[in-house]
């Protein structure tokens, strides 16, 4: 073996090695850290949502177009479903849209019954005052607005997610 | 004038248009840009390079795209909604081409280890004031709001009850690109300036 050749294995071995580490340092961060990002996402959405509805359980959404959406279920004065009075079951669901502000935290409210209808946007995470109040009225003008595509596609991906869960057993 | 800095800033502060105008996302992206140029350096003066000299560019920019992976995660859980809203932009940071030419601009056989580190020090901090000080005028003049980072995560402060719907403008994405094509115009002027005013000092001498 040539001194070329042996230098290039080395090479080759420290970067598949430190690729490796930094690939299993960087898995076992977020799995650790899991619950915590999603119990703040939760006290965001709540705050949104308003008083009378209580966020609870995660619902993981593995939509490859909504990678980083997360859905909540939601319980009506601390009752879930039936109990509730509400014969479905709600969601909240956060999810990054764009906007003609960039790039937006958006909460949208849907059943999980009720996938041909479109879901409700109720708020922007830590947004107040006046653009708030116009993403939610531009919103509300139904058409080609992606705060509105995004609220033809949440309830769908909800149903997903909640099949999926099914599947899984959970 | 040794350095036109204007030429990177163009650049640079396109990658910064599409974030949203809330000066704790500018405040994140900027550390990262700096935590990036930092350890680029760092790691470019590194002893250990003497039988790894020809894959030393490679190594560097691995590295640089596992720091900003691991950086995006500490930011999900510091706060997931700021995560949430930059999304690829943490990526954008690593593959532009501020943080390359400034970890790899110029020959470093023949720089010596503190000037290259001042160099990039300078070259960084100037842009980062100069973004942060963007993205506050946008956010107080487009949401009037303040958005700040604190140890349990982001903070909003409304400043403005009532924002002027005019200003609003600001917030948006046309916004950005007008705000950075004045402050660009801006900072092309001061440059000339300087470069009458240096021309003209030696000619009186």
């Amino acid at each position: 073996m040539t001194d070329k050749s042996r230098n290039l294995m080395k090479v080759g071995g420290i970067m598949t090695l430190s690729i490796i580490i930094m690939a299993a340092l960087i898995t076992l961060f977020t799995r650790l850290t899991e619950g915590s990002r999603a119990a703040k996402l939760k006290k965001g959405v709540q705050a949104v949502v308003g008083e009378e509805w209580q966020a609870g359980r995660e619902v993981k959404i593995q939509s490859p177009l909504a990678a980083s959406a997360s859905a909540f279920a939601l319980s009506y004065n601390g009752k879930e479903g039936e109990e509730s009075g509400k014969t479905e079951e709600i969601f909240a669901v956060v999810m990054r849209v764009e906007t003609l502000f960039g790039p937006m935290p958006c909460v949208y409210v849907c059943s999980a019954l009720q996938e041909d209808s479109p879901a409700e946007f109720v708020g922007v995470l830590s947004l107040h005052g006046t653009v708030s109040e116009l993403l939610k009225n531009r919103a509300n003008e139904r058409g080609t607005h992606s705060i509105d595509y995004w609220a033809r596609r949440v309830p769908l991906m909800v149903t997903a997610a909640l099949e999926e869960e099914e599947r899984s057993g959970r | 004038m040794e350095d036109r800095y204007y030429l990177p800033f163009v650049i640079m502060s396109l990658a910064f248009v599409p974030a949203p105008a809330r000066f704790a996302c500018a405040f994140v992206l900027v550390l990262e840009l700096c935590l990036l140029v930092a350890a680029g350096t760092a790691l470019k003066h590194l002893e250990v390079w003497s039988f790894l000299a020809d894959y030393k560019t490679l190594l560097i920019l691995t590295a640089v795209v596992a720091i900003v992976t691991l950086y995006s995660v500490i930011i999900g859980v510091w706060s997931p909604e700021t995560q949430l809203q930059l999304g690829f932009m943490f990526y954008l940071q690593a593959a532009s081409s501020f943080v390359i030419s400034t970890i790899f601009g110029e020959d470093e056989a023949e720089k010596e280890v503190e000037t290259d580190r001042w160099r990039s020090f300078k070259k960084t901090a100037s842009f980062s004031v100069v973004i942060l000080v963007l993205f506050a005028f946008r956010e107080i003049a487009g949401f009037g709001t303040i958005t700040y980072p604190t140890f349990g995560g982001v903070k909003e402060k409304v400043i403005l009850k009532s924002a002027v719907r005019g200003m609003t403008l600001f917030a948006t994405i046309p916004g950005a690109l007008l705000c950075t094509a004045l402050m660009l115009g801006g900072i092309a002027l001061v440059e000339r300036w300087q470069d009458i005013f240096c021309r003209a000092e030696g000619i009186n001498d």
